[in-house]
This record gives C-alpha cells, structure tokens and sequence, in this order.
C-alpha cells in the first residue's frame, strides 16, 4: 500500500485496523503523526456533535402511544364541540364560584393547561434569564444547580406570576412564584388524582410546588427556601 | 459567536429516490436484516409498550442531533423526531431484529426528512435559522468555543459528506452499515467520509483555530 493510500485510509476512518496499516504505523513516525492528528479531529468532532437535546423531548415521545389509542368515531367532532361547550359553562361558573378564592386550584389548573404546551417547548433556561424575570418580585435564585426548563410570566386571579418548571429524576416539577396581594385564599397543601402541591409563604409571594411526584415535594421546598432569596 | 452563514442545504438524493419506492408503514428495511451493530436494548417478549419505551430512552437523544445535523434547525429536528418515534410506534411489531433498531429507526428518520422536501411542509430557509447552532452548554469556555467552530465548519459541509461522517462520529456506524442505511455503494461511502474529514480538516487549518502538532 503506498503513503497516499494509506493517508486515505485514516481518512475515511482515523481508528482503521487494517493491517498493512498498523504494519505502517509501527515503523513510520509521520504516519503515526497524521493518525493522531485525525484521531483528535475526530475527538473534536464526537464532541462538537453532542448538541443539547430539548429537556423533555423523551417525555414528549413517551405520550405518543396514549395519543394514539383515542380513536376517532364519525360523531368524535359534534361530541368534542358538546363537550366544549358544557366544559366551557361548568368551567366558567366553576372558575367563578369554588375555584376562584383558592390557590391551589388555580396552581392545578395552570399546571394542566400548560402541560402539552410546556412539553414541546421546554428549553434549558439560563439562570441570569430566570433572575431577570424573578426580579420583577424581588427575588433571585442563588446557586441553583437544578435545570430550568420553563419560566414564563402568568396571571392569578389577574395578579402577574411566574410559572417556572425544573427537570426532576421522573419528569419535572412546577413552581409559581405568586405575589401575595392576591385575594386567593392560600392551601398549605393541595392534591388531585394526578398532582400534589405545597404552597410556601415567603417575604414577598406565595412559593407554590405542583408535581406528580411526591419526591419533588420532598427536596425542592427545602432547596426554594435555601436558594430562592427575596430582598426586603 | 457572530452570526453564522451556511449554503442553503442540498435535497439529499440518495433519501429521495428511495422514499419513493417505501410504503408508508415503514417496513422493516431490509438490509437492516444484516445489520448487528446495535446491543439489543429490548427482548421480543416485551410487550409493545416497554419495546417503546426502551427505544425512545435509549436512541432519542441521538435521533434528535442525527435530526438537527440533517436539517440544522432545532424546531424541525424536534418535529423530525416525534415524526419518526410515531411511525416507529404504528410500526413498531414489524421490526424483529433488536439488534437493527437504531439504524431502523435512522432509516423512518431519513424517509421523514425527505418527506419534508415533497411536501414543502415547511418553509425553511437555512440561512435564517442559525441560531440554534449557538444553543449549547459547555462546562468550560475554551471548549465550548472549540465545539462552536467545528461545528460551524461541519454545518458548512456539503450534505452528501455530511451525513456519512455524522453517521460515522454520532452513530458508530462503519462504512458497510453506512452503505446499507444510505443505499449507496461501499466505495461510495468511503470516498465521502474521505473528502468529509478532508474538507474539514482543510477548513479548520486555514481558519487556524485548532492544530495539533
């Protein structure tokens, strides 16, 4: 094999073990010098390759089958209109009369409405970006290691709040940090079928977390009290 | 980093021709029935669900940037992926081979992307979505600066060296699984992993931003 062909070896695969080549190796130090060259773009490559992938991507895949097995039914459009629009009037004297005056209901039900939204569209958060918007409530996270995957402003019983969601072990938990000139009545504790909640009074706002793991509850309010810090 | 420019991105013939003659099921292809590259990560006897379950924690990731380094485009590689792991589910009883489930699931992937040139689904413009290329996170500075500039050069790269050396660097794919899953001759394969490495090899050199003596 001549220099050429085997320079074009390692080119098409820096980790070749064809044998006329490790021959050439053994007894050509420029050869080994090029192989260990190619060996480091390709380190440099293998690396350059691992872009971050959206944190709730594999959650978002796993929905897939349960999507699936609702089947459609020729009267599936004129039920879903019914539905709508009984949902929509039940909700609405609902919101107004026993949701309305209770935080953790309001917490649930930001945490339901945004679920599809939030997993298709959760992005790592930088935490300076998390801080700007936690500024408007005097507050600031202080090293926090957790990745933020979510933080947008809402509204409780129209008073502005923000929504943030951090990756957890089994998913992610939500927290709202809600200002306490709100009407709401605050619920120490909170659950549904699906979620548990706390709220934690803190100086400024109501710190309310939402998951449907009981361990999220366990480890996040104490790392809230510990990192997320309020000037007076 | 500045703003990054790249040539609008070829259609890939090798995918397109081939789409054409696939059924819409996604079939298991057939050379993936010679290809054991893969460890198993799931038995027969699981169910349908766990087989899933065991796809999408094992080979997502490495979808989604397979995706991204077809298209360069975060958004669409997303969409790319939920594309392929729903057809892979529809699907999912025809693959009998654990062992070929990565280069099964690269192959619906491929015919997904190439789907998306047929339909003109999505109005995309490589020159505006440059952004994402930025999106990473590094632990140090001088690394991520070095990932920025290669990847820079390899989003430069022609799509048809692209993607062997992204098969080749991502995958661990060697130049025969390369072959079967692009359907392009062996000699063909290597031809392009050679000009690949060697077009960006040149371009970091003249840009002077890595070298290794």
């Amino acid at each position: 094999m001549t220099n050429t062909e085997l320079r074009r070896l390692l080119l098409t695969d820096p980790y070749s073990q064809h044998p006329a080549l490790q021959q050439a190796l053994a007894q050509d130090a420029d050869l080994r010098q090029f192989a260990h060259q190619l060996q480091q773009q390709q380190h440099a490559l293998e690396d350059a390759l691992q872009i971050p992938v959206p944190p709730m991507l594999a959650e978002q895949l796993l929905q897939i089958p349960k999507l699936q097995k609702r089947r459609w039914h020729w009267l599936t459009p004129l039920a879903l209109a019914a539905s709508v629009a009984i949902v929509s009037l039940l909700g609405f004297f609902g919101y107004q009369h026993s949701y309305a005056n209770d935080i953790g209901s309001h917490a649930l039900a930001h945490v339901y409405h945004e679920h599809d939204y939030l997993l298709s569209h959760a992005r790592a958060q930088p935490l300076e970006e998390v801080n700007l918007k936690l500024a408007d409530f005097g507050a600031n996270l202080q090293e926090w290691q957790d990745e933020i995957i979510y933080a947008r402003y809402c509204t409780f019983q129209g008073v502005r709040s923000l929504h943030l969601a951090v990756k957890t072990a089994s998913g992610y938990a939500t927290i709202f940090v809600i200002p306490k000139d709100t009407d709401l009545k605050t619920t120490p504790h909170f659950t549904d079928q699906h979620y548990q909640g706390l709220t934690l009074a803190m100086l400024n706002a109501n710190v309310v977390v939402v998951s449907d793991n009981p361990a999220d509850l366990q480890q996040l309010p104490a790392k809230l009290h510990r990192k997320l810090v309020f000037s007076a | 980093m500045g703003s990054l420019h790249f040539l609008p991105g070829r259609a890939n013939k090798a995918s397109l021709n081939t789409t054409n003659v696939q059924s819409k099921t996604a079939p298991m292809p057939e050379h993936t029935n010679h290809n054991q590259h893969s460890a198993a990560v799931f038995t027969l006897g699981d169910s349908k669900a766990k087989r899933y379950e065991l796809l999408v924690k094992h080979y997502h990731a490495d979808l989604y940037r397979y995706g991204y380094w077809l298209c360069k485009d975060a958004e669409i590689a997303q969409d790319l992926v939920q594309e392929t792991f729903l057809r892979a589910w529809k699907s999912l009883d025809s693959l009998l081979d654990p062992h070929a489930a990565k280069a099964w699931l690269i192959t619906i992937l491929r015919r997904e992307n190439a789907r998306r040139f047929e339909r003109k689904q999505f109005a995309f413009d490589d020159d505006t979505e440059q952004d994402s290329l930025a999106d990473t996170q590094q632990s140090s500075a001088e690394q991520q600066y070095d990932n920025q500039v290669v990847r820079k050069h390899l989003a430069a790269l022609p799509e048809e060296y692209r993607e062997p050396l992204v098969l080749q660097a991502l995958g661990g794919f060697s130049s025969d699984e390369i072959a079967s899953l692009l359907q392009l001759n062996v000699n063909t394969v290597n031809t392009r992993l050679f000009r690949a490495r060697k077009l960006l090899r040149a371009s970091l050199d003249v840009s002077g931003e890595r070298h290794h003596d």
